[in-house]
């Protein structure tokens, strides 16, 4: 498959720091190399929040944005390594999860691009 | 060396006599005199082209017939391009999107959002559900997408094993859109109390 991105459009909110399901997303790596994750969150307050990148198959994590100050920020993760052309194993639904540093602020997610390379 | 007449040589002569199959030297004569045949080569020597059998057919060549030529290479000094023929290779569509809805209202279906569709054959649509009722689940969870102009159902899947509960990759595969549409995504449980939930969807052609 050649490099695309997906993007997710979001209106979440999730509050105090209890890492909540956010939504979820198939995706397809194909023969792709690296996937990486860039999100449009952040605290409502000054505090930092989370978006964590889990494979729904074994719930291993994948990667953490997080983004640290008060309103919206674009935040980009790592290129993150897949096993390899061909093998299309990380082919799964992808899940995300939100939290917040603190028990009263609220992290708010507008929206989530996945890139594939 | 051309078999063409663009080796005869003319001459206005007073007196010559051609020396039959000699070439050179010739007689003057009062008349334009050629020093040898047309369609030979000229030889230097004693003997002439034609004493060498060297004469030909002045027709002349037909230019050579339409051919199959194979692509040109393209060559610089140090690097040369040969065409190579590609592997064709089917290329797949997907899409998904996150939906992120719960519906606690037992068996009534919730729309929770619509997606256009093309008319096509999908290889496999489907969604994450579950029944999320008390932490726990247990009642079988549904999806059902219905056409937005008709309300007719285009496909149908359920997550029968919620206990947990227990998220699953619920599809349905061969699914034909005939005609496009915006089409409504509903979800639904079995039991009561339930409270069926998505979390996303997908598709693939």
């Amino acid at each position: 498959m050649a490099a695309c991105s997906i993007d997710l459009i979001l209106n979440a909110e999730v509050s105090g720091t209890t890492s909540t399901n956010i939504g979820s997303a198939r995706v397809v790596t194909g023969s792709n190399t690296t996937i990486s994750f860039r999100a449009m969150f952040g605290p409502s307050t000054e505090a930092t929040g989370a978006i964590e990148v889990k494979r729904f198959t074994g719930g291993s994590s994948i990667t953490e944005l997080t983004a640290s100050g008060i309103g919206l920020q674009d935040i980009s993760g790592s290129a993150i390594t897949l096993p390899g052309p061909s093998t299309n194993i990380y082919n799964d639904w992808y899940d995300f999860y939100a939290s917040g540093s603190a028990a009263d602020i609220s992290t708010l997610i507008k929206g989530i691009r996945i890139i594939l390379q | 060396m051309s078999n063409k007449k663009d080796y005869t040589i003319e001459t206005v002569v007073s007196s010559s006599t051609e020396w039959g199959v000699t070439q050179a030297p010739f007689s003057l004569r009062p008349f334009s005199g050629r020093i040898r045949g047309s369609c030979v080569p000229y030889i230097e020597g004693p003997r002439t082209a034609i004493q060498m059998g060297l004469r030909i057919d002045c027709a002349e060549i037909p230019p050579a017939a339409a051919q199959t030529i194979n692509l040109p290479l393209m060559a610089s000094a140090s690097i040369v391009y040969q065409p190579t023929a590609s592997q064709v290779v089917a290329s797949l569509g997907t899409y998904t999107e996150i939906v992120s809805a719960s519906n606690p209202d037992n068996s009534t279906p919730m729309h929770v959002g619509s997606m256009y569709l093309d008319a096509r054959t999908y290889t496999t649509i489907g969604a994450m559900i579950t029944d999320i009722k008390g932490g726990v689940g247990g009642s079988d969870a549904h999806i059902e997408l219905k056409r937005f102009t008709n309300g007719s159902t285009l496909m149908s899947a359920s997550n029968t094993s919620t206990a947990g509960p227990t998220w699953e990759y619920v599809t349905q595969s061969s699914v034909v859109v005939s005609t496009a549409d915006w089409y409504d995504i509903y979800i639904s449980a079995s039991g009561n109390p339930a409270t069926s939930s998505i979390r996303g969807i997908y598709y693939e052609y």
